[in-house]
């Protein structure tokens, strides 16, 4: 400060100007996200990542609605991965800022409806017989007291892989009873090296896999008033199965440390006898591992329970706090013809919402037929709004009866009572 | 300020070209004191904001109903203190947050004194030797939390592949499988990753050592042994101090490892409570709980580290006096 003569004096009036930019540039930029008001309508659409097909798909259908709306209505797309699209909705939800048209798991539907976040989508559907282009069951999943909630998105029913090589060479057939499963899950499998039934117990989805035993043994996880029917007879029969299939060393050994995409990678490679899951793993088996002598059939049942296959539905919404819903609607019609439906579905290894889709040659193919037919009576998982929640529960129960810490009545009973409690 | 002692009375004798007058100087210090605060205000506010704001938004949302959506209605009390403490897993993590942070820091200082001391001689190839140990640490914590996600998986570990290889495993070990394994293994890795930080302080601690001190030793006819426990250690325990605070802030609070190992899993076994807190707040939509669990961790560390201080300040000044 001293070796420059006069340099004080500067001090004051440059730390003055600089603060005046500062605010001046502050303001500006304030201003300028205030946004324009003349100009197209502009759209936010929030897509989930299936994988690396679902930006191009999505990019193409988006950008041939701007080129057929150019002047009147702007769409932009953002991805997000599964993993973050819940916290990304809610984020935005709490901060005003949501997607105009977002897809997101049928699970949280019930959540966001209560919270006033989804449009129904009745008026729209019952222009030119939209609504009526899809399947009846599965749009029926979205719909919550009387009202719908926007349109199937990516829809899947789970039926069970089985290899057809391996029960072959140890001379048994394909399961279609509870009993023959753990049969073939004992005597069929090659240990080390090949085990029987393959069993996610950590990360996503490992309440719907004990769903599939829980739905063909006659159970439920809620009653019709809401309540949990875990702790039911039929859902600890379930439960003790499936303790004792991992116990007689049925499964891959400690299913606690493998989660849903190591199992289908397990299958896929040739690693196990059985696992259930949805219509993708053919495309990747095709992908990855052609060779590979495998079939599919609907879940085995428990002696006479009535067969029921598990649906599990991603849904496509619009926003309730949009203020261009006419427009996003427009969009989403523009979206859901067959076409581009058609692509995504082929593209993704997913089932066809829409009838058209669903007559096509690709979907009356061996591989995908079996999992069309259920569609139309298979059972989406119950609407609720504390869903999220309860699925953590489930999960945790079940992880503490595979891991031997509590038996599965009392894992049951103690998820049964804190579902109850939310 | 008194450049010359003077006899009393007459003025101090100063340079008139060295000393401005005393008034301009006063008005110009209270000046310059009004401009250094308008240059550090910008900084001021952004830390307010981004760091202040949040933790008080924290500490209100612990006393508040809050919804799915991260919403606060309304004043709870302290509903969701006794909430969580109400299912039993608040404390069986906290138990398993103590362990894995005695476990780790205390193995982690254990192992770190002689990689120190050992880096401290002079043998050809220290430097490469201290470059090597830094490598972990300039790797962000995710991806070495990654990588060993991938050394103990339970079809591909690498880990399993060498032990069958030296025929002693016949199948592969599902590390991450079992919560009593998987905790230990997650463990081990904590220790890997805060070795670099703890040698590297504690060697800086130990070149601040004077040689004279083991000259002097020496002369003495100190042994080796004698000269670890009555001089080393006691010069080190400074270092050993900060290392030992440092760390145990870090490992009770670190999320990376137990978060892409185990996730917590199966059954909160291998939660501690950054991950248990995550859960609650995004899986559990309970924000007021992970809110309080938040103020809760808050307020352990915050007591630690006051007794910790206390203690080892006592102990040190004791040293040096």
């Amino acid at each position: 400060m001293r070796a420059i003569p006069g340099a004080r004096r500067l001090v004051r009036p440059v730390a003055a100007i600089a603060c005046a930019l500062a605010l001046i540039g502050g303001t500006t930029a304030c201003g300028s996200l205030a946004g324009s008001a003349a100009g197209p309508v502009q759209l936010q659409f929030l897509m989930p990542e299936y994988d690396n097909n679902t930006q191009p798909l999505m990019q193409q259908v988006v950008n041939d609605f701007n080129a057929a709306n150019s002047g009147k209505i702007q769409v932009t797309l953002q991805m997000a991965s599964w993993q973050q699209m819940y916290n990304k909705l809610t984020l935005s939800m709490g901060s005003h800022s949501t997607p105009d048209v977002f897809g997101y798991a049928s699970r949280w539907m019930a959540e966001f409806v209560s919270l006033g976040q989804l449009a129904p989508a009745d008026q729209y559907l019952a222009q030119n017989g939209f609504g009526q282009e899809f399947n009846q069951n599965v749009l029926h999943s979205l719909s919550l007291n009387g009202k719908t909630y926007g349109v199937p998105l990516a829809v899947s029913d789970r039926l069970l892989y089985y290899r057809t090589d391996l029960l072959a060479k140890a001379g048994l057939p394909a399961p279609t009873t509870w009993n023959q499963m753990l049969t073939d899950a004992e005597k069929a499998n090659e240990k080390p090296k090949v085990s029987g039934l393959g069993v996610p117990a950590t990360g996503i989805e490992v309440d719907t896999f004990f769903d599939y035993f829980l739905y063909t043994n006659g159970g439920s996880v809620l009653n019709a008033q809401g309540k949990s029917e875990l702790s039911s007879p039929q859902s600890v029969q379930a439960l003790d199965f499936l303790t004792q299939l991992v116990k007689a060393g049925g499964s891959e050994p400690s299913p606690t440390g493998f989660d849903r995409d190591q199992i289908t990678e397990m299958f896929k490679s040739g690693q196990l006898v059985m696992y259930p899951t949805g219509p993708w793993l053919n495309a990747q088996i095709k992908a990855d591992n052609h060779t590979l002598q495998y079939s599919v059939e609907p879940f085995p049942t428990n002696n006479g329970s009535q067969q029921q296959t598990l649906a599990v539905a991603d849904d496509l919404g619009v926003s309730a706090t949009s203020s261009n819903q006419a427009q996003a609607w427009k969009f989403v019609q523009f979206m859901y013809q067959p076409k581009y439906r058609q692509k995504f579905d082929e593209a993704e290894g997913l089932l066809p919402e829409l009838n058209s889709v669903a007559q096509s040659a690709f979907y009356q193919s061996a591989d995908y037929k079996p999992f069309v037919d259920e569609l139309s009576k298979a059972i989406f998982q119950p609407q609720n709004v504390h869903f999220q929640n309860i699925e953590q529960i489930e999960t945790i129960a079940i992880q503490k009866a595979l891991s031997g810490q509590m038996s599965p009545q009392q894992a049951l009973a103690q998820a049964s009572s804190q579902i109850d409690q939310l | 300020m008194s450049i010359v002692a003077t006899k009393s009375g007459a003025p101090p004798r100063t340079s008139r070209v060295t000393r401005p007058s005393a008034r301009p100087r006063r008005r110009g210090r209270q000046r310059e004191a009004w401009i250094g605060l308008l240059f550090v205000a910008p900084a001021l506010l952004l830390v307010a904001g981004v760091v202040f704001y949040p933790i008080a938004e924290t500490f209100l949302m612990s006393f508040q109903n809050v919804n799915e959506l991260a919403q606060p209605s309304g004043w709870a009390g302290l509903a969701n203190y006794t909430a969580l403490f109400g299912d039993g897993v608040f404390v069986h993590v906290l138990l398993q947050t103590l362990i894995w942070t005695v476990a780790v820091v205390g193995i982690t200082t254990l192992v770190s004194i002689p990689v120190a001391l050992a880096l401290n001689l002079r043998f050809r190839g220290r430097r490469i030797a201290r470059a090597v140990l830094i490598v972990p640490w300039a790797a962000s914590l995710m991806i070495n939390a990654l990588i060993w996600r991938w050394i103990l998986d339970g079809q591909y570990s690498i880990l399993s592949s060498v032990l069958i290889d030296l025929h002693l495993i016949h199948q592969p070990v599902v590390w991450l499988g079992s919560a009593g394994l998987a905790f230990t293994c997650e463990i081990v890795v904590g220790i890997l990753v805060s070795i670099p930080f703890t040698s590297l302080s504690l060697l800086a601690g130990l070149q601040a050592i004077p040689e004279d001190v083991y000259e002097a030793a020496r002369l003495d006819g100190a042994g080796f042994w004698t000269t670890q426990l009555r001089i080393t250690q006691p010069l080190l325990r400074p270092a050993l101090t900060v290392t030992t605070l440092l760390n145990v802030i870090y490992v009770f609070n670190s999320f990376p490892i137990v978060w892409l190992l185990t996730q917590g899993a199966p059954a909160y076994h291998t939660d501690i409570i950054p991950t248990y807190l995550y859960t609650k707040a995004f899986t559990e939509d309970q924000f007021g709980q992970a809110a309080a669990m938040a103020v809760l961790t808050f307020l352990i560390l915050l007591v630690f580290s006051l007794v910790y201080s206390r203690f080892t300040r006592d102990r040190s000044m004791g040293v040096t006096r």
